[in-house]
């Protein structure tokens, strides 16, 4: 059955109306869940309209690209979806595209509002590569001054974390301290070349501050297809995923 | 639903012996049922359905198996079965989130909402995420209207595509239903979103619930909103519109991805009562408000003004 959760009643009663016309008198509140041990049937012309949309979506998601040792969820201050996405955008950018100034990337960045969904434990299927980003986001290479970047790091702070991959921190009062950049402190003399998603880069998630960034470059390559391409390779070397957290960034 | 019923039957009664008793009226409950006619709305809704044409897999973590549009459909139409005015209303991000989406755009959205006969929609921010355009281009998969009355589309493709409210009738009671939408910078890529000019909707909001009051003769007005239950920020929310607002009636919330077990009440600015609603996401659940409208005869009007008795039960 349906299960009908809670139901509130609440009357109000305006027997002596302020102001003529059909008058409110009672207001009732229920809610259905809509679980699969559900004894109603799935509408049969809803199922017959799904059906050839839904045959040639699994023809094309339902192929298995790798198997992961574990469930991969998101969370703060790091998780292990969010260092798992974030080093293979990280090291495929590494691999496949050339800044223009030839020198390197520095570290790369996102946020857990871009990761839609947890991948399974088991098969990892192109269908739920689809649902963990869902969005066409290409990868960005931003230059940024060390103002603009200890700013970068510290909003990443306050927001508790986000996915990271070349960077180390701590927060403490919704802060960065001990920041390691590639393994070296931060200099407040350098500037850094970042990698990030074009929705970051378009100040979404409140990143606005990133209009400011003196150098943008467009790599053109889909977040999604990073990822998928990296299950891909995984999937044929018959390597299973595994993920660890490694303290990258940590509460004080 | 027997019990449920019996429950609805027996809070009735005990609303007319106790309104009798309120006035000091000599009239017995049963004098005054005669003279009253009620009739019952039904409204359904849901939020942020995000593409979620087929049930979660079994093997889902959080929602094993829940969802899916061809079991709502059959929920829906038991209920219209039952009941016989009905308003079906979606809050907002019915895009993103499965491969339906990115393959086909939205078209199988729009078109199961069409076929479970939604009344109405507005915008949420994730319904611009195949751009301005990309929206635009589903619209002739839905045969229900778009409601948004603070983003202006006048120079996008949208322009001719969305309305500020409508109005509804349902067994001469007159219903209001207007949209409102998210603030989209900082939250929706600017090329998606083009030429879209967001303004804040509280004012925008109340002034149009007055207008459909007073000039349009509406019996309460809707409000189907995408700001999001609340926030620990200082940010204009479905908590804050309620609070701030004095002529909507009912905000069939969106975007937090709340599930509230059942809708907040809260205290409007004139002191009314106001409710929010919000079912979460991704077609979990079906939210259901019953509104019960006592048409009586005008003569009544001259009574005085405003005895109110709240109470709330659980029926089941």
């Amino acid at each position: 059955m349906f299960t009908k959760i809670k139901s509130g009643i609440f009357i109000i009663l305006l027997l002596a109306a302020c102001s003529p016309g059909n008058q409110l008198s009672k207001v009732e509140t229920s809610e259905y869940i809509l679980s699969d041990s559900s004894s109603i049937p799935e509408d049969s012309l809803m199922k017959t309209k799904i059906r050839p949309y839904s045959e040639k979506m699994e023809a094309d998601m339902g192929i298995i690209l790798a198997q992961s040792a574990e469930a991969l969820e998101k969370g703060i201050p790091e998780s292990k979806l969010g260092n798992f996405v974030s080093d293979l955008c990280f090291e495929s950018i590494k691999r496949e595209y050339s800044p223009s100034d030839g020198k390197t990337i520095d570290f790369a960045f996102f946020n857990n509002g871009g990761l839609r969904k947890s991948l399974p434990a088991g098969n990892i299927s192109k269908g739920d590569v689809f649902e963990l980003m869902p969005f066409e986001n290409e990868l960005v290479i931003l230059t940024l001054d060390a103002v603009l970047t200890k700013k970068l790091i510290n909003f990443m702070a306050s927001k508790g974390g986000v996915p990271v991959s070349g960077l180390r921190f701590s927060i403490k009062d919704k802060a960065a301290i001990d920041i390691l950049i590639g393994g070296a402190a931060f200099d407040s003399t350098k500037t850094y070349k970042v990698l990030t998603s074009d929705y970051l880069a378009n100040g979404g998630d409140n990143f606005s501050f990133l209009s400011e960034a003196s150098k943008r470059e467009s790599t053109s390559i889909k977040i999604r297809d990073a990822i998928i391409q990296h299950l891909y390779i995984q999937g044929k070397t018959e390597e299973i995923v595994r993920v660890n957290l490694d303290g990258r960034i940590r509460n004080e | 639903m027997e019990e449920f019923a019996m429950s609805n039957r027996r809070e009735f009664i005990r609303t007319l012996m106790g309104s009798a008793a309120f006035l000091g009226l000599a009239s017995t409950p049963l004098e005054l049922f005669a003279k009253h006619e009620i009739i019952k709305l039904t409204i359904l809704h849901t939020n942020d359905v995000h593409s979620r044409i087929d049930p979660f897999p079994k093997n889902d973590p959080k929602y094993p198996g829940m969802g899916g549009a061809a079991r709502r459909a059959t929920l829906i139409k038991q209920i219209r079965a039952k009941e016989s005015n009905v308003l079906l209303f979606d809050a907002g991000d019915i895009f993103q989130g499965t491969p339906y989406f990115n393959l086909y755009g939205g078209e199988l959205e729009f078109k199961l909402m069409s076929e479970m006969g939604y009344d109405a929609a507005t915008i949420g921010n994730h319904d611009f995420d195949n751009g301005i355009e990309g929206l635009a281009k589903q619209l002739p998969h839905a045969n229900f209207p778009f409601l948004n009355l603070n983003y202006n589309f006048s120079d996008t493709p949208m322009a001719d595509s969305v309305l500020p409210y409508k109005i509804f009738q349902k067994a001469g009671l007159t219903i209001g239903v207007i949209g409102i939408g998210i603030e989209l910078a900082g939250l929706v890529d600017p090329k998606l979103y083009g030429n879209t000019i967001y303004s804040n909707p509280l004012q925008m909001a109340d002034d149009t619930a007055l207008m459909l009051k007073k000039n349009l003769k509406c019996d309460m007005v809707i409000c189907l909103s995408h700001l999001g239950y609340k926030y620990s920020e200082k940010k204009i929310s479905d908590e804050v519109l309620a609070q701030e607002s004095s002529y909507i009636d009912l905000i069939i919330g969106g975007h937090t991805h709340t599930f509230l077990d059942e809708p907040v009440r809260y205290k409007n600015k004139s002191n009314k009562e106001i409710l929010v609603a919000q079912v979460g996401w991704a077609g979990i659940r079906l939210g259901r408000v019953d509104y019960y409208f006592d048409v009586r005869s005008r003569k009544n009007e001259a009574l005085g003004c405003s005895v109110k008795i709240s109470e709330k039960t659980r029926a089941v």
